[in-house]
């Protein structure tokens, strides 16, 4: 008779005071079974379109993605033998439907009703996606396109992509690959930035005073600095310019005595203030983007720095912002991909609202410098980005991967340069001069864009 | 119209809306819609727990009236459980308890007087015996025991009902030589014993649960007869000596089996750490242990957990889904109605009128509350696991049967001693 009291004893061990340590247990299944069992919540872009829904499998649910590689890079996937990425994963207790349990209340509704996943509403648009993976098409490299003022991302595109629908069929050759096409390039490729840094040069030049646009610099073939010496692209000489044409035909020779005035501490303060060596918030994982502490920089690598080589990595991503910075008047808004999520009757659960996230310069500075940066593309090596009509600012670079193979061409930019409505940042691996190959794409972007924005 | 009876009635009504209710609730679960056809196989049910009433209102009126309602009730939840885990068996299950029914009724019938059975306790301890160690010659290996007879696609389990016939052979033994074996003329080492040739039925009994766990390797029905055995012995002599020294006897056997016997060894093995091997051979009881626990407080609600992971769930590990489904206090419920069992059952052999009925009580009481205690006792990992069903609850027929007529001939010591040494 005590024997039956022990084990009611057991059971309040087992099935109370142990019961978390044993369930948790990762050969316990019950966790990925019973989510197996509920309709994910959809994903859908901000022009309507479903860009993750559900198929019956028996008494589970298994994912359907109609964009297939398109959207791959921002969705993810959920699978239960690859497991899970993106907003798929980030988003994952959402998607479930899972609700806070904290009253009575909470509690028999939980039991009541059927788990119905929710469905998350993206700011991305699928036909700016569209034109975007176009306008970058087979080559290496990301885009991404935001909305300054409020840093909704628009379009955020990675090459070479996957598709998540046969993941069974191509997993081996998807990692094994060395293109790596399940990483998503534009917040977790780290290339060096080349001259699009020199957006953040001017910046901290003009905000701490060092320059003015009218500053006038010698700007020869060569820059002998610490035993070494800085050239310009094709060797090129340019003699003596103001500060704001230096910027519109990117000479190196000038920005770096640009840096070695300004020195490393203000460089590496206002590169962190633009978001280099620290975490981005954001939805989707990020690499940090680097710039070497001011202590660890010899004068040549100032030099350097501040031209945008040396040992600075960035993210597509870090890079939009920069332009983001100056098109919002100095105010960085915190990136973001979910605009809402809804629960499967529509009701609103949850709406992220525009938060600022950073204030790297003046509304002054960022005016100025974009007024410099319309320049770049009115007459500088950026003019490939010009949009007939509308006034476009931009910044191009042309970066040296540290393999020594072919340079890497970015451009930053945003238009309307008085309005600014679009921020696009493109890299390009490998694929040469930012204002041959990178500027066109960005050109493609803000017409597709702005097209939308004003329909 | 007896009191009792009434009383029965007034329980098996509240456990009939509990079988209904029950699979409704799984039947919405699981498909969300509610057929009325799903009624048809627990309203047998609830009919023959009705044939039962009736059959005890007419030859025992005067039994204890928890012992109906207990049982029916541990049938409906079983039946709600196989009903949520294997729906294809409900069936079988449901004709099984029939046939418990009529052999209810047959035992309530033919053997009210109980007492008759004495005068052939040798036939049974013969068919008993039999009956217990004939899958060692016969019988078919599942799950590395061999406790099963085959005949074509119909599976018998012969220990099921041999623990009835030995129950019975044991308390007319044990009436007839409890005396001789309570008087002490032999004594060592302070301890006094009966003569050596008394401890002949004691070693028998050692020796044929050894053979049962060697080979049958059925460490279940070893510990299940051998403790009936010590607990018979006790009541009939009242001597704790008995009882420590069978003890002693049973340890040393078992520990050498451990040592001996390699399936032994895997067995305390997993008990002690089956964390070890969770995908290989602590799989089961892990699966069982992730089952009763992320049962919680209140349990996953019929039909949301996922107890399908445990192989045999529904045979021997029903108490696990059970656990699962409905938490701990549907686990502590059912371990509740097998202790009110087990105590309206004690207390019948306490109260009996008479030295037969008193052991015959006493031994089911005892076989039922041990069968009850390993298996329990087994898939919450409190004692080594053994592959002995759940009474009442587990699907199977062999353990059906078995229990409907441990239960009936319970019901006629009580009506007997109920009505004062008359049976009805």
């Amino acid at each position: 008779m005590a024997a039956f009291l022990l084990l009611i004893i057991d059971l309040t061990y087992l099935q109370i005071f142990a019961a978390e340590k044993i369930t948790s247990h990762p050969k316990n299944t019950r966790d990925l079974q019973s989510e197996l069992q509920v309709p994910r919540g959809k994903i859908i872009s901000s022009d309507g379109k479903v860009l993750a829904k559900n198929k019956r499998v028996g008494l589970n649910y298994a994912r359907v993605y109609p964009f297939g590689n398109l959207t791959s890079a921002v969705i993810g996937f959920n699978s239960v033998n690859y497991g899970r990425t993106g907003l798929e994963q980030t988003f994952n207790g959402n998607l479930l439907g899972k609700k806070k349990v904290a009253t009575i209340e909470d509690y028999i509704n939980q039991i009541k009703e059927e788990r119905i996943g929710n469905d998350l509403f993206l700011t991305l648009d699928t036909r700016l996606q569209q034109t975007a993976a176009e306008a970058l098409g087979d080559k290496n490299g990301a885009v991404v396109v935001l909305e300054p003022k409020t840093g909704e991302i628009l379009s955020m595109v990675t090459y070479p992509r996957y598709d998540p629908n046969n993941l069974k069929e191509n997993w081996k050759s998807l990692v094994s690959d060395p293109e790596t096409p399940l990483i998503n390039r534009s917040t977790q490729g780290l290339y060096p930035p080349g001259s699009s840094f020199k957006v953040v040069t001017s910046a901290a030049a003009l905000e701490t005073e060092t320059v003015t646009p009218e500053k006038v610099y010698d700007g020869p073939k060569e820059l002998r600095v610490y035993g070494g010496r800085v050239t310009n692209y094709a060797d090129q000489g340019f003699g003596e310019m103001p500060f704001q044409k230096a910027l519109a035909v990117s000479c190196n020779t000038i920005f770096a005595q640009v840096g070695l005035e300004l020195g490393a501490q203000n460089l590496v303060k206002f590169a962190r203030k633009f978001g280099l060596n620290r975490d981005i918030p954001f939805e989707l994982p990020v690499e940090r983007s680097k710039i070497p502490s001011p202590r660890q920089m010899d004068k040549l690598e100032l030099a350097w720095s501040a031209v945008g080589q040396g040992r600075i990595l960035v993210t597509p991503l870090e890079i939009a912002l920069v332009g983001a910075a100056i098109a919002n008047d100095g105010e960085i808004m915190r990136p973001r991909l979910v605009k809402e999520i809804r629960d499967y009757k529509g009701n609103v659960l949850d709406r992220f609202d525009d938060k600022v996230w950073v204030r790297p310069v003046s509304r002054e500075t960022a005016q100025t410098l974009g007024f410099l940066m319309v320049k770049v593309v009115d007459e500088g090596s950026g003019r490939r980005a010009k949009i007939a009509g509308i006034s476009v600012a931009g910044k191009t670079g042309t970066a040296e991967p540290a393999d020594k193979k072919r340079t890497h061409a970015w451009f930053v930019g945003f238009a309307p340069a008085d309005d600014p409505q679009v921020v696009v940042a493109v890299v390009v691996e490998h694929a040469g001069v930012g204002g041959a190959i990178a500027a066109p794409i960005a050109k493609k972007i803000m017409e597709a864009a702005l097209e939308l924005v004003e329909n | 119209m007896t009191s009792e009876r009434n009383q029965e009635f007034l329980g098996l009504f509240l456990v009939i809306t509990l079988l209904l209710f029950g699979f409704a609730l799984v039947t919405l679960t699981l498909t969300r819609e509610l057929p009325q056809e799903i009624f048809a196989l627990p309203g047998a049910l609830a009919a023959l727990f009705f044939f039962g009433h009736l059959a005890m209102r007419l030859w025992v009126p005067k039994s204890d009236p928890f012992f109906l309602p207990i049982v029916s009730c541990l049938i409906s939840l079983g039946l709600i459980m196989i009903y949520r885990l294997k729906p294809e068996l409900v069936l079988v299950q449901v004709l099984w308890i029939g046939v418990g029914t009529f052999a209810l009724i047959t035992t309530l019938m033919f053997f009210r007087n109980y007492n008759e059975l004495e005068n052939y306790k040798y036939i049974f301890a013969i068919f008993g015996l039999l009956l217990l160690l004939s899958p060692i010659f016969v019988g078919k290996e599942v799950h590395g025991a061999k406790l099963w007879l085959k005949f074509g696609s119909f599976s018998f389990q012969p220990s099921e009902v041999a623990k009835i016939l030995i129950v019975i052979f044991l308390a007319a033994y044990l009436k007839e030589k409890g005396d001789l074996l309570s008087l002490s003329r032999w004594k060592r080492w302070k301890i006094s014993l009966p003569e050596p040739k008394h401890w002949g039925p004691l070693l028998t009994m050692w020796l044929i649960s050894l053979a049962i766990l060697i080979f049958q390797k059925d460490l279940g029905s070893s510990l299940l007869f051998f403790g009936l055995f010590l607990g018979m012995l006790y009541i009939a002599t009242g001597r704790v000596t008995y009882v420590l020294i069978g003890l002693g006897l049973f340890l040393a056997g078992a520990a050498s089996c451990y040592y001996l016997f390699p399936h032994v060894a895997t067995r305390v093995d997993v008990w002690i750490d089956p964390w070890v091997d969770v995908a290989g051979r602590g799989y089961q009881i892990v699966q069982s242990l992730f089952a009763i626990s992320s049962g919680g407080l209140a349990g996953s609600g019929l039909g949301k957990g996922f107890p399908q992971t445990i192989p045999a769930v529904h045979t021997d590990f029903i108490f696990s889904a059970l656990a699962e489904e409905t938490g701990f206090f549907g686990a502590a419920g059912v371990i509740v109605l097998y202790l009110l069992l087990t105590y309206r059952g004690l207390r019948l052999s306490l109260s009996a009128s008479d030295g037969f009925g008193k052991l015959l009580a006493s031994g089911l009481t005892t076989v039922f509350g041990l069968q009850t205690l390993v298996i329990i006792g087994g898939v919450t990992k409190a004692i080594p696991l053994t592959g002995v069903t759940l009474p009442f609850m587990s699907y199977g027929g062999s353990s059906i049967l078995s229990n409907f007529i441990l239960l009936g001939l319970l019901l006629a010591v009580s009506q007997k001693t109920a009505a004062g040494g008359e049976s009805g």
